[in-house]
């Protein structure tokens, strides 16, 4: 019974990598029509299918460790949740623990950093268990700003900075 | 006045230059509009050679204040250090309000600084004293005395013989990263080493008694939260839930430490009974709640939390549980630490020009911006309420500063070799 | 306004804890059973724009229709479930933008209602500064602490000190008394009303046959009006004009009171009041404001 559930989770998922890129193209229209201003929805927007399809397969073949976010944000966005949903595909047919290190830019306090941290690792951790990922595998640590690993203070580096790695 | 700054500034480099290297130094890079006009004049010593130049010591922590200009000392037309050699006419001729001289002997076993300073239109003897220590305890005489000619001359206590903590992260050729806990005195000299790990370091707080600190270590690569005796360096782990274990604070009566968790899912604030390592939780939301700070009395602290949607400073009352919103400008507030008086508060605020240390009134809401530089942070109040030091960026370089509460006088404390973070000046 | 923001607040929250017993430990059992179509369900967060709880609730429901359609069985679980949490974060990140709006709104009114108090005292300070050029062109004939709009102390202070130099040669306890009434009235010079509000109502019942209970009525009237607190600045005017007749105080207590009546929504009481005012104080410096707010606010 087990063993049929996990097979059908993975072919779920392989599926769900697809409808992902529908869905997100499907997302973006319905930014465009609402008029949302936030800045991924722009970003999405301008992404066409066939580049989103090339993304999502990409990111099953090579592995994503490494998930980006938002400004004082936790939220996943669609290309996140696509390379997550490739990992957990991984991570189901093997049993090793996993660490979740969330990191905040540098701007702002460093204790509230810590908890911003903390916050985006949980946000992949529930992600992965939904995704069949037992949350019992997996260690949330936060660092918050004090692992960069982009030093410059600009925006692109920030934006290198606000991140969780899976180990 | 300007090139005298300037030499003294040149001077107080050139003098920390030669200590170790980890000591900070110190470049004044605002005065307040018209300070006060001293001649610290050089004190003569008796017996054994004396390791550090008392004057100049005085004058550094007379400088840093930003309340006084010091006289070049080749502008002195004589160096008296008994009453009777003091010609006034000479002084005033030079624009000196005050004068201070003075004379130390130096013996195997105890050092003895006789001083006097002098309002130079009276001609009157303000203080004439003696301090006594150990042997080579010439800085800290020095900051006792700065501490007597500070108080005497603004009526508000002197801190300079107090100390501070900070973080300095060093990353070495292949990018291995070292972190330390340093304790230094206030002006950043003798500074040394209480804790070296390889992995971060953070938070560090002074009990009320200034005997014991407390810090987040990653040393066993979680965040875990210790307790440590200065004296004997003796320590204890307070903390190691899983999840976050930040921002200790010691309660003003120095027996709760409130702090904070996420080991129920979401960063809370909790108070631990230090006697009995019991703890209470005390918030309870499901947004990020950080960065406990007690008002002096012991009976709320202020905290930040994210739970209307952006990092805002909140007070919490111990006796009725009520959390109220304290900060409504700009869109972000916080690490919020109050003054000693209780009735106002310094703050990380982020506006449209980035991160600056702001000053907030408690009850009027009134609101004051600090600082010009743009990635500020972990602001530190003088036990005395007159300046704080704060963490920003210069040159790429993480440094430490200082800023009168006024805003009006700033300084700067650049480490020669590392990233220093995270000061947090000591009580009395 | 704090009633209705609870309250939405409430029903914010009320759909959270649903949410949350769908967390992702629980929720696997539900996924396993339910069936759904793979494309309509890895809901992006993105696509709750921050003014839209309704949008989402609103969304929650089309959404169910869609569970009931027939579709292919396979994609079925943790998509719904990526679902559901991905609305539980947008959700959480929903009420905490509400409730800082709420926060700073609450603020927002607190700010303006203090501003209220101060732009009531600007004015009234002005138009004592006019009464008061008024009655020096025509010296009244009998000169209480300040005029009866004032609360301030450039104005107030002088007369009133006048005043009580004026005041007979007391009795012990009406020393006391008068010691007492000085010190609340210094507390409403200073702006301190709520402390000035309990300081008169402690003094009427400490010193009931002092001289001073009159004025000590007609001060805490007008605070009272000032908080808001019609009904008893009702009271306090009605007890000072019943107790009193004979007082100077009591044409202008009987401007306000007619004010009071109005704002209760007593018209007809108002009315009566602010003519009484005309009919029976009609050399009185009130009987001109109380023609002014007959004629602009009654007829």
């Amino acid at each position: 019974m087990i063993k049929k559930y996990i097979s059908l989770v993975f072919l779920m998922s392989l599926l769900s990598a697809c409808a992902t890129t529908d869905q997100q193209d499907a997302s973006a229209t319905d930014n465009a029509a609402t008029g949302s201003s936030s800045e991924t929805a722009a970003v999405s927007s301008g992404v066409d299918t066939a580049s989103a399809v090339e993304v999502a397969v990409e990111s099953a073949v090579q592995l994503e460790n490494v998930f980006y976010f938002d400004y004082d944000q936790a939220t996943l966005g669609s290309d996140v949740r696509a390379s997550l949903d490739a990992q957990a595909a991984v991570l189901r047919n093997n049993s090793t623990a996993i660490v979740l290190e969330g990191h905040a830019d540098e701007r702002g306090s460093r204790e509230y950093n810590l908890a911003l941290g903390e916050r985006r690792a949980k946000a992949v951790a529930d992600y992965l268990a939904i995704q069949g990922i037992s949350r019992a595998r997996i260690e949330v640590v936060s660092y918050g700003e004090e692992r960069p690993v982009a030093l410059r203070s600009n925006s692109a580096d920030y934006a290198l900075n606000r991140r969780v790695e899976l180990k | 006045m300007r090139v005298n700054f300037r030499f003294y500034v040149c001077l107080i480099v050139f003098f920390f230059s030669g200590l170790s290297a980890a000591d900070l130094v110190i470049e004044v890079t605002d005065w307040v509009k018209d300070p006060t006009k001293i001649a610290i004049v050089p004190f003569h010593n008796r017996g054994r050679e004396v390791q550090q130049d008392i004057a100049a010591v005085i004058a550094a922590d007379l400088t840093r204040s930003g309340q006084f200009s010091v006289l070049d000392r080749d502008d002195m037309l004589s160096s008296p250090s008994h009453a009777e050699e003091v010609h006034f006419r000479d002084w005033r001729a030079l624009g000196v309000d005050y004068l201070l001289i003075g004379r130390s002997e130096n013996r195997r076993n105890k050092m003895v600084v006789k001083y006097s300073l002098f309002d130079v239109h009276t001609q009157r003897a303000l203080l004439a004293n003696e301090i006594r220590a150990g042997r080579d305890a010439e800085r800290a005489i020095a900051h006792k005395l700065s501490d007597a000619v500070f108080e005497k001359l603004t009526g508000i206590r002197g801190a300079f013989s107090t100390r501070m903590l900070y973080v300095s992260a060093q990353r070495n050729e292949l990018g291995v990263s070292s972190y330390r806990l340093i304790l230094a005195d206030a002006d950043g000299a003798n500074a040394r080493e209480i804790l070296r790990s390889s992995e971060p370091i953070l938070s560090p707080a002074w009990s009320a008694d200034g005997k014991q600190i407390a810090y987040v270590s990653f040393e066993t690569q979680r965040p875990a939260i210790y307790q440590q005796i200065i004296a004997t360096g003796e320590r204890k782990k307070l903390t190691n839930f899983s999840g976050l274990n930040s921002a200790p604070a010691w309660s003003p009566d120095g027996k709760h430490m409130a702090m904070v968790l996420s080991k129920d899912g979401n960063p809370d604030i909790y108070l631990m009974n230090l006697a009995t390592a019991e703890l209470q939780k005390i918030t309870h939301h499901s947004a990020i709640d950080t960065e406990p700070s007690w008002l002096p009395d012991g009976k709320s602290l202020v905290f930040t939390s994210d739970r209307g949607g952006k990092p805002q400073i909140y007070q919490f009352t111990l006796a009725d549980k009520s959390v109220k919103r304290l900060t409504f400008k700009g869109r972000y507030n916080a690490k919020a630490s109050l003054m000693p008086d209780g009735k106002s508060m310094v703050m990380v605020h982020g506006d449209e020009q980035g991160y600056h240390i702001a000053w907030q009134e408690l009850a009027t809401g009134r609101h004051l911006i600090l600082t010009s530089s743009s990635l500020d942070e972990s602001p530190s109040i003088a036990p005395n309420g007159s300046m704080l030091l704060y963490a920003t960026k210069y040159a790429g370089r993480g440094v430490l500063a200082a800023v009168s509460v006024d805003g009006g006088i700033k300084f700067r404390l650049p480490s020669p070799s590392s990233d220093v973070r995270e000061p947090a000046w000591s009580p009395y | 306004m704090r009633n209705s923001t609870t309250e939405s607040t409430g029903r914010l929250a009320n759909v959270l804890i649903m949410l949350l017993l769908l967390t992702p430990d629980s929720v696997f059992a539900l996924g396993q059973v339910e069936v759904v179509e793979a494309e309509s369900t890895i809901v992006p967060a993105e696509r709750y724009p921050s003014d839209g709880y309704f949008d989402v609730v609103s969304d929650r429901k089309s959404r169910a229709q869609i569970f009931d359609s027939n579709a292919p069985a396979a994609v079925a679980s943790a998509a719904t479930n990526t679902d559901i949490l991905l609305q539980l974060q947008s959700l959480q990140a929903e009420l905490r933008q509400l409730r800082g709006l709420v926060e700073e709104q609450r603020h927002a009114i607190e700010m303006l209602d203090r501003k209220r108090i101060d732009d009531y005292l600007d004015l009234d300070h002005r138009l004592s500064v006019v009464h008061q050029s008024q009655v020096e062109a025509k010296p009244a004939p009998d000169k209480e602490e300040g005029l009866n709009f004032s609360f301030v102390p450039m104005v107030a202070t002088q007369p009133a000190v006048s005043a009580f130099d004026q005041a007979e040669p007391p009795l012990s306890v009406e020393a006391e008394a008068k010691q007492a009434y000085r010190q609340s009235y210094q507390l409403v010079k200073d702006r301190e009303f709520e402390r000035a509000q309990t300081s008169l109502t402690d003094f009427i019942q400490r010193y009931p046959s002092s001289s001073y209970i009159p004025n000590a009525y007609f001060w805490l009237g007008e605070l009272q009006y000032l908080a808001m607190e019609l009904p008893l600045s009702r009271d306090s005017f009605i007890s000072l004009i019943e107790q009193y007749p004979q007082h100077k105080k009591v044409a202008d207590a009987k401007f306000k009171l007619g004010k009071v009546y109005h704002q209760l929504g007593q018209s007809a009481k108002a009315r009566s009041t602010l003519e009484s005012v005309l009919s029976d104080h009609a050399q009185s410096t009130a009987a001109n404001p109380a023609r002014e707010y007959l004629n602009s606010n009654l007829r």
